[in-house]
């Protein structure tokens, strides 16, 4: 895994974790499976938290998960706790 | 930024001799400006009879040119620039908004400059644009939910001008295109530096800013007029409206409680924003029984909208049937009561503030969103620490004192209720 840091004044931390695979990856006949996977782990629950435990964690930091593209802003104080429930 | 600002930006804040006053916020995001002119007249300054919609009306008017910028070469201003511009009226404000690329923001800021102290329109084009503001009102009139709010405001108010719109009662729309002379007037009293206050966030050095705004804006000169809005008196009972609607809809209900002036000093405001959402959002019991459970509701919502002047807490809801809106009815009643009757549970409402607060300054992530967020609470208090204040008041907020201001605020004296469905034809 490689991690890419970008600085600047914003207070806000972006944190977006690009996958190198996409629909260009998807076996013949099973189209679509790239987009499934990715809904499943940005819109699913994990072996240790669940879809709702997740949700829960995320609240108080009004952190966003989401897929396609746009992924979480949290505040600089805390980008711990999306870390741990991302 | 501080540990208990939410406003993490730094700011500059400048008052010109002539009452003009600039906020800049230098933001980190490259290249782009933000440009907020922020009017603190709104359809609250509305209060000679007859006038009602004035706010809004003129707005338009805004848009009608100058000598030196007529409509058309404004227009290619904007197109040339590629601004992104338009402006917006409520209650309490008008705003005038565009967003652009920093080479092109002191050609912006000059030709907004030259409309706020040169507009000049004929009678005609005055006309033309009465006409476009009855269409809107026509147009708005096929939602239920401006119809709604439009009643309410007016059973819910006797002296104080929220009692209309910002669109206005239809009879002064109707009258517009002969207020000619009056509109001069409403352009001579508001649009002065001491209602406006500039909202400047992107990639700017403040004291750049500073100097273009003193070249464009500096020689505007001051006005004299206060105006003097009427207070409503207590309320003295419960009041009760119901609209027939003639063409298809789902019912509606509307329940609203008198509530206090947007404060960033005192912390029952902040108390009620956390009961609208405590109460009544998604994460909310009664939304997950009314909402997921029963399907008997399909859209439901509360909002303590901030207001210069004392105005209202309001829930609303639409139903499925006409035969369940007495008991959605109820059932909202019982959540507001039920603030007053048990404490809420303390860790619940910790993850709540805590959520509201990263959630505005989440909101923050771009130098558009920094100064439109900005300009709203620009217009109640002129400043940007007043977010820092009343975030600072929601952090103090107890159990204790929800109970307090519900059982002050959701009293029967204090409410309004309003009802709409298919009916009369």
């Amino acid at each position: 895994m490689k991690v890419i840091a970008m600085r600047d004044g914003s207070p806000l931390v972006t944190i977006q974790v690009v996958f190198g695979t996409g629909s260009a990856q998807d076996p013949a006949g099973q189209g679509g499976v790239a987009w499934m996977a990715t809904a499943m782990l940005a819109s699913g629950g994990s072996r240790t938290l669940t879809y709702k435990q997740i949700l829960d964690a995320l609240f108080p930091i009004g952190a966003r998960r989401s897929f396609g593209g746009v992924l979480p802003d949290v505040q600089r104080d805390d980008p711990r706790s999306w870390l741990a429930a991302g | 930024m501080g540990q208990h600002d939410v406003f993490a930006y730094e700011y500059e804040q400048h008052d010109f001799a002539n009452g003009l006053r600039l906020i800049t916020v230098p933001a980190p995001y490259p290249e782009v400006v933000s440009l907020y002119i922020v009017v603190q007249a709104g359809s609250r300054n509305e209060v000679e009879e007859g006038r009602s919609g004035f706010a809004h009306f003129f707005e338009h008017m805004m848009f009608r040119g100058t000598p030196e910028y007529p409509p058309e070469r404004y227009e290619a201003v904007m197109q040339e620039t590629g601004a992104s511009s338009n402006a917006y009226t409520d209650d309490d404000r008008t705003v005038y908004h565009s967003t652009m690329t920093k080479e092109d923001f002191e050609r912006v800021l000059a030709v907004e400059a030259d409309r706020f102290q040169n507009l000049a329109y004929p009678l005609e084009g005055f006309q033309t644009e009465a006409l476009a503001v009855l269409g809107e009102y026509n147009k708005d009139s096929a939602e239920p939910v401006n119809k709604l709010f439009e009643v309410l405001r007016d059973t819910a108010f006797d002296t104080h001008t929220y009692k209309h719109t910002t669109m206005g009662f239809l009879r002064d729309i109707e009258r517009m295109p002969q207020m000619y002379e009056y509109s001069r007037t409403f352009f001579d009293r508001f649009y002065r530096p001491e209602y406006t206050t500039l909202v400047v966030a992107g990639d700017v050095r403040a004291d750049e800013v500073l100097a273009q705004v003193e070249r464009h804006w500096g020689g505007w000169v001051r006005g004299s007029y206060e105006c003097m809005v009427p207070v409503e008196p207590p309320p003295g009972g419960a009041r009760e409206a119901h609209i027939e609607w003639p063409t298809y809809t789902l019912p509606y209900v509307m329940v609203a409680q008198r509530a206090p002036a947007f404060s960033d000093e005192s912390s029952e405001g902040a108390a009620l924003d956390l009961i609208g959402f405590l109460g009544f959002s998604e994460s909310s019991p009664i939304y997950e029984r009314l909402v997921i459970e029963e399907q008997s509701v399909d859209l439901l919502w509360a909002s303590n909208a901030d207001h210069v002047d004392p105005y209202l807490f309001t829930v609303m809801a639409r139903v499925k049937e006409k035969e369940r809106v007495g008991a959605v009815r109820e059932a909202v009643l019982e959540t507001l009561c039920g603030f007053a009757e048990a404490p809420v549970d303390g860790q619940l409402l910790a993850n709540v503030k805590s959520h509201l607060r990263y959630r505005f300054a989440l909101g923050l992530n771009n130098s558009e969103a920094i100064a439109s967020t900005l300009a709203h609470y620009v217009s109640l208090r002129r400043t940007p620490e007043t977010t820092n204040k009343l975030y600072r008041l929601y952090e103090a907020v107890t159990p204790a004192d929800l109970q307090a201001v519900a059982a002050k605020y959701f009293g029967e004296a204090g409410r309004c209720v309003i009802t709409l469905w298919e009916g009369g034809r």
